[in-house]
């Protein structure tokens, strides 16, 4: 609070300072002396990519209805403001009161993405917290993790004081009203512990600490140990059942800066029910729930009105899935074309139905319509469990050319599970295929393709993998590159080693935490982003922590053995990720939960939960 | 067709949006206090709205201006109070009225800008001295990295040092030619031997300026 006089002209020395003001429409302030408990929600990344989370608005708004609580935020400072901060011995501050991080009590990151994980240590440096969760005293915030990366957060464990595995909500609360009951007692000897035990009885709730870690002579995971009673052998997710009738943000911060995605958000459904083999999400948010049509309208027409937004988003894993999504869109549009408000659905389903309701929704041809294929043959395609046919996708790009785009755009993954030659070659060939469905003769007519290295993740089948190595992904990459000069293709891909990395830190132990340390030790930041990384550096940090990145990324496992996340439930049984492992590699398809048969994952028998279609809940 | 002009203020941390900000910020202000903008035809239809020159980042302002077109008559006090309650921190409205239709556009009108530098530390004599010079002479060659030299004696309108600490210049700024107060301090700095660090100065634009028969005048003519 002090520093804000001086701020503007501190900020004159950084780019983009408007990432450090605060001071937004709808940003939230209170009175500290008014509230009594104090949270930061961090998204580890800059203001521009933080802004656009769904997730981090959703907490904001939950805990700020609540009169007794003050969320603020905080992003990751760029580097010249990590300068700034470290030279004029300043701390990072959150936006709304400009207050030190280390004077909140809470204070919450999202996992999204392991390359964001050094930001995470650089924040709380900077804030003025103790990087190891031993070391906090207890006048440090509780520092607590969530979102995906939640489902295994092993490298990340002695950084933490609590993990959140599953949907915010509700635990979120819970978490806050034990913590005032601890606030209210003296802050002497064992009162972090305290706490952390009241809170390892939530469920959902998962402290590292409380667990040892045994290791056997080849380096896998011998066993996962609570050290106490206290501590749950398994910790489950939590699920949202009736997402209707939770809260939503209906008065969003509103940037004032260019930040992506800046539009308003519906979210119109959770989950994913087409068990695409190789996705984590499709995993971890089952099961399928479907806003009902008539609230999305609400949540729009509010949404709009507090925010002055001309564009609204139908947020979602797959959008045009939802079961009423050609009423919705439809009606939508009647209802604000007059405003002048787009509606965009950000990905679409390989069919001529979704290239009609892209026609309905886009007014303005400008970017091309975006199809993910995943493998370029049938067979590898069906390993994966994606059902798209090469007809089906031809059909669908001719439309896509014949409706007046002029552009598509293609998602692949190299370094699938059973991949031979001919499957990386089929990329190509498939490419071509679509390129050609543009109508000949007439000028225009571009496919950009980009091409991702695969990164086996945890909670899928395909967890016990082994991933390819960078000299694998790299040559896989020239032949592709050879394939593709064209001018009439853009072909993209993503460096090969950042692609291991995350394949080591993905399925990482708790031992991977040292190299983290180290890699934030040694300057690295904003790993996220290919021009930032420094891959040499990381290649440093595991030779000081003696770990070998191929033992985690490249190493296939054994079908018993103790996965780093065991312990750690996403509902879906073991049993059945193994069993749709297998399934992949005699190429056998697995229906869509939502509208076919059940293919007993586990999750709505475990978690007393089911699928909800147009927000009504539908039997098995 | 209705034109409103709004006069606002960019004060405080607000000095750190850039021009662009500025525009996307007022423009979805707008739709919250659901103002009858008028929008443009065609596939990609955008608000009429029209604004004053654009303002450096890191500088605040008491003097910014810009247009809106309203498909309705609407009432120009009460557009000013409805933008109040829906602007963020640091922007206000400060005046809005209505303008004619034969009234050229803002950006047309614009002439010259007066800004104010406060300075962080009292400025010695050397300062007294160039301040001097400069207005005294007919000619003032600066050199601009990679943009080479120009003569802006002339777009140089006014300057005075107010007790050691202020200092208050009007520039051109507009059609005819424009001088960025950055530059203007960075020169000035130049020409005192370095005796205040520029960068460090804070700069607020305290007023816009048409050209009028009898030289410049102020600009809220208009309100």
């Amino acid at each position: 609070m002090l520093l804000v006089k001086e701020l503007p002209q501190l900020l004159k020395r950084v780019s983009r300072p408007g990432r450090y003001i605060g001071g937004e429409f709808n940003e939230v302030q209170k009175d500290p002396r008014e509230v009594d408990v104090r949270l930061a929600l961090g998204f580890p990344d800059i203001y521009e990519i933080g802004m656009s989370h769904l997730g981090l608005k959703l907490l904001y708004h939950i805990l700020n209805q609540r009169p007794d609580v003050w969320c603020e935020r905080v992003f990751a400072p760029w580097h010249d403001m990590e300068e700034l901060l470290r030279q004029e011995q300043l701390p990072l501050y959150t936006l709304e009161s400009k207050s030190a991080l280390c004077d909140m009590d809470i204070v919450g990151f999202t996992l999204q993405y392991e390359m964001t994980y050094t930001n995470i240590l650089a924040m709380l440096d900077l804030g003025g917290i103790p990087l190891q969760g031993g070391d906090r005293s207890p006048s440090d915030p509780l520092i607590i993790a969530g979102g995906p990366g939640a489902f295994n957060p092993e490298s990340l464990a002695p950084f933490f004081d609590v993990v959140v595995l599953g949907e915010g909500e509700e635990v979120i609360g819970e978490l806050v009203d034990v913590y005032k009951e601890h606030a209210a007692l003296e802050r002497g000897v064992g009162w972090r512990q305290r706490l952390l035990q009241a809170w390892a009885t939530i469920d959902g709730v998962y402290v590292p600490s409380g667990y040892t870690i045994a290791y056997n002579g080849d380096g896998t995971v011998k066993s996962i140990e609570p050290t106490t009673a206290q501590f749950p052998p398994v910790i489950r997710k939590r699920l949202v059942q009736d997402i209707a009738s939770a809260p939503y943000p209906t008065d969003p911060v509103v940037p004032a800066m260019d930040v992506v995605h800046d539009r308003a958000m519906v979210e119109i459904f959770r989950g994913c029910g087409r068990g695409c083999r190789f996705c984590q999400a499709g995993t971890i948010y089952r099961p399928v729930r479907e806003r009902p049509v008539e609230q999305v309208q609400s949540l729009a027409r509010d949404i709009l009105k507090h925010t002055g937004y001309d564009e609204l988003s139908l947020v979602s894993l797959s959008s045009a899935d939802h079961s009423c999504i050609s009423p919705l869109v439809l009606s939508l549009l009647d209802e604000w074309e007059k405003e002048k408000v787009g509606i965009s659905l950000p990905s679409l389903r390989v069919d001529t139905f979704s290239v009609g309701l892209a026609e309905q929704v886009q007014r303005v041809r400008k970017s091309g319509l975006t199809f993910a294929p995943e493998a370029g043959t049938q067979r590898l395609r069906n390993v994966i469990n994606k059902g798209v046919t090469r007809d089906d996708l031809l059909t669908t790009t001719r439309a896509v050319f014949s409706a007046g785009w002029r552009l598509v755009k293609l998602y692949f993954m190299i370094g699938l599970p059973t991949e031979i030659e001919e499957d990386v070659e089929a990329i190509a060939e498939l490419t071509y295929d679509v390129l050609h469905t543009y109508p000949r003769g007439k000028k225009g007519g571009k496919v950009n393709v980009s091409v991702a290295g695969f990164v086996p993740k945890p909670h899928t089948p395909f967890q016990w993998e082994a991933q390819d190595s960078v000299g694998m992904l790299e040559s896989k990459q020239e032949r592709l590159k050879q394939r593709f000069r064209t001018r009439r293709i853009d072909f993209s891909w993503h460096d090969a080693g950042l692609s291991v990395l995350e394949g080591a830190f993905s399925r990482g132990d708790r031992r991977l935490a040292n190299v983290l340390l180290a890699a934030y030790r040694l300057g690295c930041r904003f790993d996220a982003w290919s021009d930032q990384v420094d891959l040499n550096k990381w290649e440093q940090a595991f030779e000081e922590s003696g770990l070998d990145i191929s033992f985690y990324a490249q190493r296939a496992r054994e079908k018993d053995e103790v996965l780093p996340w065991s312990h750690l439930d996403s509902g879906v049984s073991q049993e059945f990720l193994w069993e749709e492992r297998q399934r992949a590699y005699a190429g056998k398809h697995t229906p869509d939960c939502r509208h076919d048969v059940c293919s007993a994952c586990g999750v709505c028998e475990g978690l007393n939960a089911g699928v909800v279609l147009c927000g009504q809940r539908s039997e098995p | 067709m209705n034109r409103i002009w709004f006069h606002f203020s960019k004060m405080g941390l607000a000095a750190c949006l850039s021009h662009l900000d500025t525009i996307r910020t007022l423009e979805r202000a707008c739709r919250r206090a659901q103002l009858p903008l008028a929008y443009s035809q065609g596939f990609n239809p955008r608000p009429r709205l029209a604004f004053g020159p654009a303002l450096p980042v890191g500088m605040e302002s008491e003097a910014e201006f810009f247009e809106a077109q309203m498909h309705v008559e609407y009432a120009p006090l009460k557009a000013a109070s409805e933008l109040n309650h829906s602007l963020p921190a640091g922007l206000r409205v400060i005046k809005a009225s209505q303008v004619a239709a034969d009234v050229p556009s803002l950006s047309s009108l614009v002439a010259a800008a007066h800004y104010r530098a406060l300075l962080p530390k009292p400025a010695q004599s050397v300062l007294a001295q160039a301040v001097s010079e400069v207005l005294h002479s007919e000619e003032w060659i600066i050199e601009r990295p990679k943009k080479g030299k120009r003569d802006v004696r002339p777009l140089l309108h006014a300057l005075e040092l107010t007790g050691n600490r202020e200092l208050h210049f009007t520039l051109a700024s507009g059609q005819d030619g424009t001088l960025r107060p950055d530059d203007f301090l960075t020169a000035l700095a130049h020409e005192c031997h370095d005796c205040f660090n520029p960068v460090d100065a804070r700069i607020t634009r305290m007023g816009l300026l048409i050209k009028g028969k009898e030289g410049l005048g102020p600009f809220d003519k208009y309100f």
